[in-house]
Parts: structure tokens; C-alpha cells; sequence
């Protein structure tokens, strides 16, 4: 029977007991001593969890917080973009998009056999290659592969090995191409410039990265951020280059197809804009694909144009003749008489390819008369005034155009000149200069007779160049210009169909050893429209090996080309009559070397 | 008195609540925020990605190589091109189109 019954409350609920009293079960009789005891134990109890309380609160405050600061907070790098390098219109020419590099500590790194097959098939290596390079890789901290595409960089990450790091990078991409390579440059695998615009603005392009300390919730999430541990990335500033990559393609197509056709060992064309002093084109071959660098030499990579000297030959001799005219020693009309086509000074001889007999001034340009040239210089300048002329037009000196390596050339001081020297000099010989420095140098005769200053980024201003001629005298030249580029000059295969053409031909033995041998640079300067110049194009041809090598036969041919294809394109309207073809003479001026 | 003190308990409790919920809030939208800039960065790094393509893709040798190859047509060559001098402008063109003029 239940006790509830032996109560006596059978009537009621057995759940429900009506109270203690009646309940004789519940009954409990606890001891005044036991009762305090445990009050004082629950007491001590509920004290000692304030104290911890209040210890947790105010004593170990700064550890707790650094605990949940480790598990929650991290400092993340910021990264920094580097800046894009722009031709004139707008088009890229160098840009950075993201990469991962995979790195391993070796010490922690144990992959499963499973995780080193995905990874080496992630990084699209067979097993033995990435087995000898993790070797190879050595005791500390390696990079196992850079530049890595960001998805197969995820691929790796969640593959979740042991010891491997991911890090985040850029890698530098060049959609110009091999046409832009020298004047474009590159970086190195840490984004530094190291070759052309990409070193030159290494200060501009550069970026910052920056840092910030952000708290993330236990699902990852970001949820706030210390701004005042907070360094903001600075992105690299962009470049615009005078460069437009039309006109850039085109002359190194030009140029191409020149030393391909020709067997030459390289080539280079300069385009300048005669209204700004802009480049628009720097073209060489040969180039490289600055995208696949693998196994690129430095021949490749050089900016002929810019980095290499050379005797110039007769492109030099218009220079002469505008210090004879700017110093009223002579006039287009003077004559010069150079029959019979030699002049001996001290022991040397100067010599034309053949005799013109007496010429005008203006035919000395036109023929490329050496012996023309030497007498004006030594009869009528002298070394003085010539090399002070010569130092005007920029030549020994490095041109200010903010790119590594340009050289200056070499322009001997006067007072050791020889007298042969400067008859030498005279005609382009016993000096040496760049492209760039040529193309130039003719802007005096392309403008009212102002030497621009040039730039490789794109101008904001109009140029203010030195008058070195008077705008008659420059007039004057490029008459006799035009004339060398006509039908009865040197350089006739200049010529080009809805435009009349100004410039020089040139042909100049190369030197080995100190001695010149059968080895030319072919070239040519000139400019057009000649009614009103709006560009100066210098082409140059390294030792053409296909039979020619004359700078009328050879680089003329060139310019012609770039200059029909770069008028067009600029919409300049044609300022000769029209014809079907070029004039061809009938009996060819022989050009001397 | 008694009944001040439980208002203020609950103005008490009601911005304990509130101050949770904003914080909260705060928390929601600065995640959203960064999503969006993650969202804005990728969204940069593609069209930079397409800027590079494109100008790979449009790079005038490149045209004309495709224009000559898969469209047969033929660079203007000065031969096939008249000059037309309408007023102080010039006008160009091509030979076929030199037989429409009047």
C-alpha cells in the first residue's frame, strides 16, 4: 500500500499532496548546525565565483582580450595595384592582374601521397619534377612556383597541406607585345622596373601596400575593423606615353620586313611629331615577346634607337650646310666646286663615289657630295663654330628624354680636332650619335628652324624649342632636302605618293677594332609633308647583307613607307599632286659612302 | 518609487536590447559593405583582365592580319585612291567609288 494511503489522504491525488505537514515522507529534519554549514559552503561557493568574476574583469582583462584579438583579429596586407602604362589614345600597354605564389616551409611541409599528386597537378608538373625542385628547394622558408593563376592557386589552398603558404602578387602583362617591348620594358618577378618605361617611372608606377587590422565572426565573416591600426594601400599612378601603338605597329612592321628582306642584323625607326615633339613609334628589330622572357638575350631587348651609336655617315651633312648658311658664309645658289671629286688634306683623301664637278649648295645636299661638304667645313666654318653648332643640336649629349641608357654619343672637344677631322666630321664621319638623337636634330629643319625638345610621355603643353636657324634658312633646307628626296637625289625611293618628302640618305662603314671594314648602317632622316612638316621619321638599317646596303637603296624605301601609312592615319591632307606611282630617275645618282 | 524603478529597469533593458541589436546591425552592414568592395575589386581585376584582351585582341597588326586573311580585303594603296580637293578639305577616294562621281 502507498504512504499517501497510510496518510490517510486516499481522497486526494497521489501527485498532489496537500502539504508538507501531512506528508510524513517529506518530512525532513535538518540540525540548525547542518543548515548553516551549508549556507556558509553555498556562500563561500557564490564568493568565490564573484572573486573569479571580478579577477576575469578587471585583472585579466588585457590577456582575455588578446586571446579573443588572436582567435578573431587578424592584420591583413592591403595590396596595392601598380600603375598601367598607357599609349596616347588610351591603349594598355602594361598592366598588372592578380597572382599567387605558392611557397613551402620545409621543415612542416608532410603532404599525403594524394595531396602531392592534386598539387603537382595543380601546378601542371609531373610528380618527379615537383619532387626534385621541393628538393632542390633547400632547408628554409622557398618559393615553390610564382606567378601562379589565381584559381589554381585556390585549387592548391584547399588542397589544405601542411607547410605550403599562399601568397598574394601581381604579374605584369604586355598586350603591345613584341612591337612595344624596348620602349615598354618590363619588371622583375617583385613588380621593380628593370628595363624601359617600366624602369625610367619606376617612382610613378610604383604602389604601396597598406595593412588594416580587421575582426572576423566565427563563420569568417568581416565584422569590424581597427582604423586605427589601419595603413591604406597607395596605388601605382599611370603613365600615358606619347606612343600611339598604330603608328607603332606600322613602323615595326616597316622595320621588320627591312631587316628580314634586307639580312640585316637589326633595324630601327623613330617617328617624331613635329608639332609637340612627341615620339610617336620607336620600333626595333630584333625584339622579343616581353610576356615569354625565357631565354631572351640582351640583343634582343636592346633600344637600338636610343641605346646604340654609330657613325652617322651623310645624314650628317645637311647640319654643315645650315652653319654655312645660318653664318652667311654661303647661299642654296653658292657654288662649290668639287671636281675632281677628291681632296687631300695632310696625308688623307676625302672622295665622292664619282666626280659631280662644280655643284650649287644646294646640290651638294642633293648629290651627297663628301668632297662638297669637307671644303665648306674647312674652307668656311672651322672647328669652333662647328662644334658649337654641333653641341646646339644636342649631339655628346645624353637627350632628356627619361629613359635608362640613352646614349649621348661622342663629339671629340675641338681643340683636338685634326684638320682632316673636321672635313670628316663634316660629312658624319669621326662622330658618333643615336637614332633618336638624328631625328631630332632635324626637327630644326622640320620646324621654323626650333631644335624640340622630344619626350616619350604624352605632352600637355606645346614645346618650347631653341632657334638654332633662321626661319628662311630652315625654309632653305628643306628645299634642299626635298631635292635629295626627289628624282634626281640620292635618296629617291623616299619619295611617297600624295606627299612631298624632305630628308638625307646615308651610308657609313662600321667600325671593328678600331678600323672600319665592309660593314654598313644604312639610313635615312627626313620629314614630310614638306609644305608643312608634321613628322620626322629616322629609319636605320645595321649591316644589310642582301647585296644593298646603300642608305637610298636601303632606308629610304623604309621611311617612304612609314610616312605614306603615318600621314594617312593622322589624316594629313596630301600636299602633292597626285600620282599613280613614285618617280623613278633614269640614271640613278650613286651615293657616297 | 517602486513602479519608477521598474520603468527604468525597462528603459534599461530596452536599450541593453537596442545596443545589441545596432551593434549587430553594425556588424551585418560592415560585412555587406566589404562583400561589395570585394565584389567592386574583382569586378576591377576583370575589366583590366578584358582591357588587356581586348587590346591583345585589337592591336592594329593583328586587325589587318584578320582583314586580309578572313575578309580578303586589301590595304589602300596610293594607286587606288583620288584626292578630291572640295574646297579647302580633301576628300579621298578609292577608285571604285571614283567611278559613282558625277
Amino acid at each position: 500500500m502507498s504512504g499517501y494511503r497510510q496518510a490517510g489522504v486516499s481522497n486526494k491525488s497521489p501527485l498532489r499532496p496537500s502539504s508538507r505537514e501531512t506528508n510524513g515522507l517529506l518530512k525532513v529534519k535538518i540540525t540548525p548546525g547542518r543548515s548553516k554549514f551549508a549556507l556558509f559552503v553555498l556562500s563561500f561557493c557564490f564568493l568565490g565565483l564573484v572573486g573569479k568574476a571580478l579577477f576575469i574583469q578587471f585583472f585579466s582583462q588585457e590577456f582575455l582580450q588578446n586571446e579573443a584579438d588572436n582567435r578573431f583579429t587578424r592584420t591583413q596586407t592591403l595590396q596595392a595595384t601598380r600603375g598601367k602604362i598607357f599609349d596616347r589614345n588610351g591603349s594598355v600597354l602594361a598592366s598588372s592582374l592578380p597572382a599567387r605564389a605558392i611557397g613551402i616551409f620545409p621543415a612542416n611541409f608532410e603532404p599525403t601521397g594524394d595531396q602531392f599528386s592534386a598539387l603537382a597537378k595543380l601546378l601542371n608538373l609531373p610528380d618527379a619534377e615537383l619532387r626534385r625542385r621541393i628538393a632542390k628547394g633547400g632547408k628554409s622558408y622557398f618559393y615553390l612556383q610564382r606567378q601562379l593563376e589565381p584559381q589554381a592557386a585556390e585549387g592548391i589552398a584547399k588542397l589544405k597541406i601542411k607547410g605550403l603558404d599562399v601568397q598574394r602578387e601581381f604579374r605584369r602583362l604586355y598586350p603591345g607585345g613584341e612591337a612595344s617591348a624596348q620602349i615598354v620594358g618590363f619588371t622583375d618577378i617583385d613588380d621593380k622596373g628593370v628595363e624601359g618605361v617600366e624602369k625610367a617611372f619606376q617612382k610613378t608606377l610604383v604602389a604601396q601596400p597598406g595593412s588594416w587590422r580587421v575582426t572576423r565572426s566565427r563563420l569568417g565573416h568581416m565584422i569590424a575593423e581597427d582604423e586605427s591600426a589601419q595603413e591604406l594601400p597607395i596605388a601605382g599612378r599611370d603613365v600615358e606615353l606619347s606612343i600611339d601603338t598604330r603608328i607603332q605597329d606600322l613602323a615595326f612592321a616597316a622595320v621588320k620586313e627591312a631587316v628580314i628582306e634586307q639580312r640585316a642584323k637589326a633595324g630601327a625607326a623613330v617617328v617624331i611629331d613635329v608639332q609637340t615633339g612627341e615620339v610617336l613609334a620607336l620600333a626595333n628589330w630584333p625584339t622579343y615577346n616581353p610576356n615569354q622572357r625565357n631565354g631572351v638575350g640582351t640583343q634582343q631587348m636592346r633600344n637600338r634607337a636610343l641605346v646604340d651609336t654609330y657613325e652617322p655617315g651623310s645624314i650628317f651633312k645637311p647640319f654643315t650646310v645650315a652653319l654655312a648658311l645660318e653664318s652667311g658664309k654661303v647661299r642654296p645658289s653658292t657654288v662649290i666646286q668639287t671636281a675632281p671629286g677628291k681632296l687631300t688634306i695632310g696625308t688623307a683623301t676625302i672622295s665622292d663615289v664619282h666626280p659631280h664637278g662644280a655643284l650649287t649648295v644646294e646640290q651638294v645636299i642633293q648629290k651627297s657630295s663628301n668632297v662638297g661638304t669637307a671644303k665648306i667645313a674647312t674652307e668656311m666654318l672651322g672647328r669652333e663654330a662647328t662644334w658649337g653648332f654641333l653641341t646646339q643640336l644636342g649631339f655628346g649629349q645624353s637627350p632628356e628624354i627619361g629613359f635608362p641608357g640613352a646614349a649621348a654619343g661622342r663629339v671629340r672637344p675641338h681643340k683636338n680636332w685634326r684638320p682632316i677631322e673636321l672635313a670628316t666630321i663634316s660629312y658624319g664621319h669621326g662622330i658618333s650619335t643615336s637614332l633618336m638623337q638624328m631625328a631630332r636634330a632635324y626637327t630644326v629643319f622640320a620646324t621654323d628652324g626650333l631644335l624640340l625638345p622630344i619626350s616619350i610621355k604624352k605632352a600637355d603643353a606645346p614645346p618650347e624649342g631653341v632657334r638654332l636657324l633662321s626661319p628662311s634658312n630652315a625654309l632653305a633646307m628643306r628645299k634642299m632636302l626635298e631635292m635629295a628626296a626627289g628624282v634626281e637625289g640620292t635618296g629617291y625611293k623616299a619619295q611617297t605618293v600624295g606627299y612631298r618628302v624632305g630628308g638625307k640618305t646615308g651610308t657609313a662603314h662600321k667600325q671593328q677594332d678600331g678600323r672600319y671594314v665592309n660593314k654598313y648602317i644604312s639610313s635615312f632622316v627626313g620629314f614630310a609633308p614638306v609644305s608643312a612638316p608634321r613628322v620626322v621619321i629616322a629609319v636605320m638599317v645595321d649591316e644589310p647583307s642582301a647585296g644593298r646596303y646603300y642608305g637610298g637603296e636601303v632606308a629610304a624605301p623604309v621611311f617612304s613607307r612609314i610616312t605614306q601609312d603615318v600621314l594617312r592615319l593622322l589624316r594629313v591632307q596630301p600636299d602633292a599632286p597626285y600620282r599613280a606611282q613614285i618617280e623613278l630617275p633614269a640614271n640613278p645618282v650613286k651615293e657616297s659612302v | 518609487m517602486v513602479r519608477f524603478n521598474v520603468i527604468l529597469v525597462v528603459l534599461l533593458l530596452l536599450c541593453s536590447l537596442s545596443l545589441i541589436q545596432s551593434q549587430h546591425k553594425t556588424r551585418k552592414l560592415f560585412h555587406e559593405l566589404k562583400v561589395a568592395e570585394q565584389s567592386a575589386r574583382q569586378m576591377d581585376i576583370e575589366r583590366d583582365q578584358l582591357e588587356i584582351e581586348q587590346t591583345s585582341m585589337a592591336s592594329p597588326g593583328q586587325v589587318i592580319r584578320l582583314a586580309i586573311r578572313d575578309l580578303k580585303m586589301q590595304k589602300i594603296s596610293p594607286p587606288q585612291t583620288v584626292y578630291i580637293d572640295v574646297g579647302s578639305k580633301t576628300v579621298a577616294a578609292t577608285e571604285s567609288a571614283k567611278k559613282d562621281l558625277p
